[in-house]
């Protein structure tokens, strides 16, 4: 097999993948970093769409103790909260970095200086932004940067499997070409995970088509341990777009941050029997929740959703404040400056991941993980603004740990059997068979059905059951037609690891038998402080998940203490 | 529980779509799908991946006109297909690649060579001086905001006439950006930008063709970037 050498591997080219490799550069500018991508770099993942924003401390008036309130009270404290308190002590640094030297352009207030806006479950306007389309500016401006450094990037590449060495340290990577379909390897000191999340395994999801939980996956794999699996963040405005992929993509939050109203088929704004304080602006869980409680209670709009209605907010406001939405919506013939608008919740980002700490590191030595891949930060439920804001402040992290990492890090020897091992797993499919498109519906359908909004342990147990099954028939799946390009053989490996990441999930969200966050058991609908400020804890061994928990650290503030406070 | 992408009604939509496979001429294939009347161009090309071929090629990432990964030839003109109404085309309708870049498989080209011209003219930002950000007013960034949109997607690039012709011409992306650059205060190499956007095969290459324009699905209007390059380094020199 062809094999490079890097310093460091990087995989992903979102907002953390970018970072990683930006920052690594920064440090020492002498490394040699390889950055591969399974889409187009800087075209592919999430960080991309970022619409509404980015949440950030700038001003006087605002505090970092206060973000971190934020943050910890809409994940339910269930965060780890260093890590929590590592996104919003550095997310400003970042902030202020891809201005004034990435060249990124945020919108100003009247006065020349940076404009912040307001977001659901924040005290405070502090989500920075370009429009409704922020990712744009901060993916294409990383991107444009990497112009001018010596990053070696590999696109349309996609990681296969994560390579050990004789004592367990990383020694690098399987990469598959997917424009030729060649599988070679990429040796490296240092590898950083950051793919993204596996939320594309829900049938109305919001992310890239691309991504498929394989950082995640690999992860699991390779025997790490993951946390909070079962927290996985519907978004609760989703467009309806009939059987088009466009619907489950999102109308952004601002929306409601702005004062948008949400109502169901009869009219009423029913975010008053659920959060008559916040009404709207509550934080995701409980919006989601919401909506999707009231069209299964059969008052939902005509389309299986509720109404989002920003029309008593002014069209001119509404066109300038969010003409990307405006956009969207015209494409399927809806005016959202003027009329209400139908949505449903939509799956969209895994607080849950695998377990690191502050400087990124696992449990695996020279394997760090950012981004979406990582659990923790979030707890039960991520606060809009701290997604963009997650992925970019781990990148950093994760960069700067990496160059301080490969100064005293030798380059491990792999197993050769071991890589051609994975190269003729994975050519496997190249068969006749049966289509992975249909499988894959039916993963989504499932875990819509059962691992979804509201969840009990028949459903669980009945997801865990099919989710053998579908794991079976993957063994019938085929799809000849050669090695390049070939979106079928593609779909069979994304499904492997979807697969892989679902068993875990579902695990988690067996085992927290209360309701907390994101995570909403119909049979333990309670939240219980008593037994449960605990997170779960997940790993494979010898083909079977492993399921314990461990305490939460209140290391900066216990339960009650942000509520007390306000 | 039901939800919103169950549909009833679908339409039966004929389709002529590029096949090529690596290393072999590439010829035009009619399927026959059935789609959500609600769909996108992408909607019916995932029907024919679905339905009828899973080795049928394309590129697609956020299906939401964000990331510029899908941009085909629908009936001859450069659209994104995941932007692109089915309420739009006609019952049978026409998908190539773009033009003036080589086909990787189907409707998939290698962008290498259109990312090569937009490297050339160093898209990446070099800050003045700054400790803080700059404080810029909205009437003053006005200069800059339509080039900023640009998702690199190729639309403009396979439109243009003269890249077809002269294949060393850096085209209207790789410019707009370059604009985008000179006209930002805030970046340090403006001149030597200029000077090279302007250069051999620069903005002068440029025959006010305009297709550019009537392409991009982001109005940009890469051809009004291209003259106000021109005009700033005539009042330069
Ligand atoms: C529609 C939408 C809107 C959002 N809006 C907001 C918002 O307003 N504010 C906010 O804070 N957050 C928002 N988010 C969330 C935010 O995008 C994420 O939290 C975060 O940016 C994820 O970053 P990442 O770098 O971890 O992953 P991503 O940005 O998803 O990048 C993953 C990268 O890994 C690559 N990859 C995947 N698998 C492989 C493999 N096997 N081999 C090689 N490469 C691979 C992908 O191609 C991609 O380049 C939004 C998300 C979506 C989907
Ligand atoms: S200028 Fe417009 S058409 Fe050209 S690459 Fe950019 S977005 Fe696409
Ligand atoms: S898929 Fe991203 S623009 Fe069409």
């Amino acid at each position: 097999m062809e094999e490079l050498t890097f310093d460091i591997l990087v995989i992903g080219s979102g907002g953390a993948g970018l970072m990683a490799s930006v920052h690594a550069l920064a440090a020492n500018p002498t490394l040699e970093v390889g950055l591969v991508v399974k889409g187009l770099i800087g075209k592919s993942g999430c960080t991309r769409m970022v619409q509404g924003g980015y949440n950030a401390v700038l001003s006087p008036d605002d505090s970092k103790e206060r973000h971190f309130e934020d943050t910890i009270k809409g994940g339910a404290y269930l965060n780890d909260q260093e890590l929590a308190w590592t996104l919003v002590s550095r997310a400003p640094e970042v902030v202020q970095e891809l201005e004034v030297k990435v060249g990124c352009f945020f919108d100003r207030n009247p006065d020349g200086s940076i404009h912040q806006k307001a977001f659901a479950g924040q005290s405070f306007d502090r989500t920075v932004h370009r429009a409704d389309l922020t990712g744009i500016e901060i993916v294409s401006k990383l991107r444009d940067y990497l112009f001018g450094l010596p990053v070696r990037v590999l696109e349309e590449q996609r990681v296969l499997e994560l390579l050990l060495g004789s004592s367990g340290q990383v020694a690098g990577a399987v990469l598959l070409d997917l424009r030729t379909g060649r599988i070679s390897v990429a040796r490296a000191k240092c590898v950083v995970v950051a793919t993204g999340g596996p939320a594309t395994m829900y049938k109305l999801a919001t992310p890239s088509v691309e991504k498929s939980g394989d950082g995640v996956a690999m992860a699991i794999r390779a025997g790490l341990d993951c946390v909070d699996m079962e927290m996985l963040q519907f978004h609760p405005t989703g467009i309806i777009a009939g059987g088009s992929r466009l619907t489950g993509m999102i109308l952004e939050e601002g929306l409601r941050g702005a004062g948008a109203h949400l109502r169901n088929g009869l009219g009423e704004r029913f975010m008053a029997r659920y959060d008559p304080e916040r009404m709207e602006r509550s934080t995701r869980d409980v919006v989601s929740r919401a909506s999707f409680l009231e069209i299964q209670a059969g008052r939902g709009s005509p389309g299986h959703g509720v109404w989002l209605d920003a029309s008593h907010l002014g069209a001119d406001f509404v066109a300038r404040s969010f003409p990307g939405m405006v956009e969207r919506m015209a494409l399927v013939g809806k005016d959202l400056t003027r009329e209400p608008i139908e949505v449903t919740p939509t799956a969209h980002f895994h607080m849950g991941g695998v377990r690191i700490d502050t400087h990124c590191k696992t449990d695996i030595s020279g394997l760090l993980v950012a981004g979406e891949d990582a659990g923790g930060v979030h707890g039960a439920n991520r606060l809009g603004g701290n997604g963009v804001a997650d992925s970019t402040v781990f990148g950093m992290v994760a960069g700067e740990t990496a160059a301080e990492l490969v100064a005293d890090l030798p380059l491990a020897d792999y197993d050769r059997v071991e890589a051609e091992g994975v190269a003729e797993a994975a050519t496997r499919y190249l068969r006749a068979g049966s289509s992975p498109f249909r499988l894959r519906e039916e993963l989504n359908v499932l875990m819509w059905d059962h691992v979804g909004l509201v969840r009990d342990r028949g459903g669980l147990l009945h997801a865990a059951a099919e989710l053998d099954r579908i794991e079976a028939e993957l063994e019938t799946v085929g799809v000849p037609g050669g090695r390049a390009y070939n979106p079928g053989w593609q779909e069979a490996l994304n499904l492997e690891n979807l697969i892989t990441v679902a068993k875990l999930m579902v695990a988690s969200a067996l085992h927290r038998t209360e309701s907390r966050g994101s995570h909403f058991r119909a049979d333990y609908p309670e939240r219980d402080d008593h037994h449960w400020l605990r997170r779960v804890v997940t790993r494979l061994r010898e083909g079977e998940v492993q399921v314990t928990t461990e305490a939460v650290r209140f290391t900066r503030l216990a339960p009650g203490q942000v509520e007390a406070l306000r | 529980m039901a939800t919103a992408q169950e549909t009833t009604a679908t339409r039966t939509l004929d389709l002529r779509v590029w096949r090529q496979e690596p290393g072999s001429e590439g010829q035009l294939v009619n399927y026959s799908v059935e789609v959500p009347p609600e769909g996108m161009v992408v909607d019916a090309l995932f029907a024919v991946q679905a339905q009828i071929d899973p080795t049928c090629a394309f590129r697609v990432s956020c299906r939401a006109g964000i990331c510029g990964s899908c941009a085909v030839r629908v009936d001859g003109r450069e659209r994104l297909a995941c932007q692109t109404p089915l309420s739009l085309v006609r019952d049978r309708v026409r998908i190539e690649p773009l033009r003036h870049l080589p086909v990787l498989r189907d409707l998939v080209v290698d962008l290498d060579p259109f990312f090569a011209k937009y490297g050339a003219i160093h898209p990446e930002f070099r800050p003045r001086p700054l400790v803080a950000p700059a404080r810029i007013t909205a009437a003053e960034r006005g200069l800059v905001e339509r080039a900023i949109n640009c998702i690199s997607c190729g639309a403009c690039y396979s439109a243009c006439d003269i890249v077809g012709l002269n294949p060393s011409f850096l085209g209207p992306a790789a410019l707009a950006r370059a604009w985008a650059l000179v006209a930002d205060e805030r970046d340090a190499d403006a001149d030597a930008r200029l000077h090279e956007a302007v250069g051999e095969n620069g903005a002068w290459r440029c025959h006010n063709l305009g297709n550019c324009a009537v392409v991009c699905p982001k109005g940009v209007a890469p051809l009004l970037a291209i003259q106000a390059l021109r005009r700033r380094a005539l009042w330069r020199s």
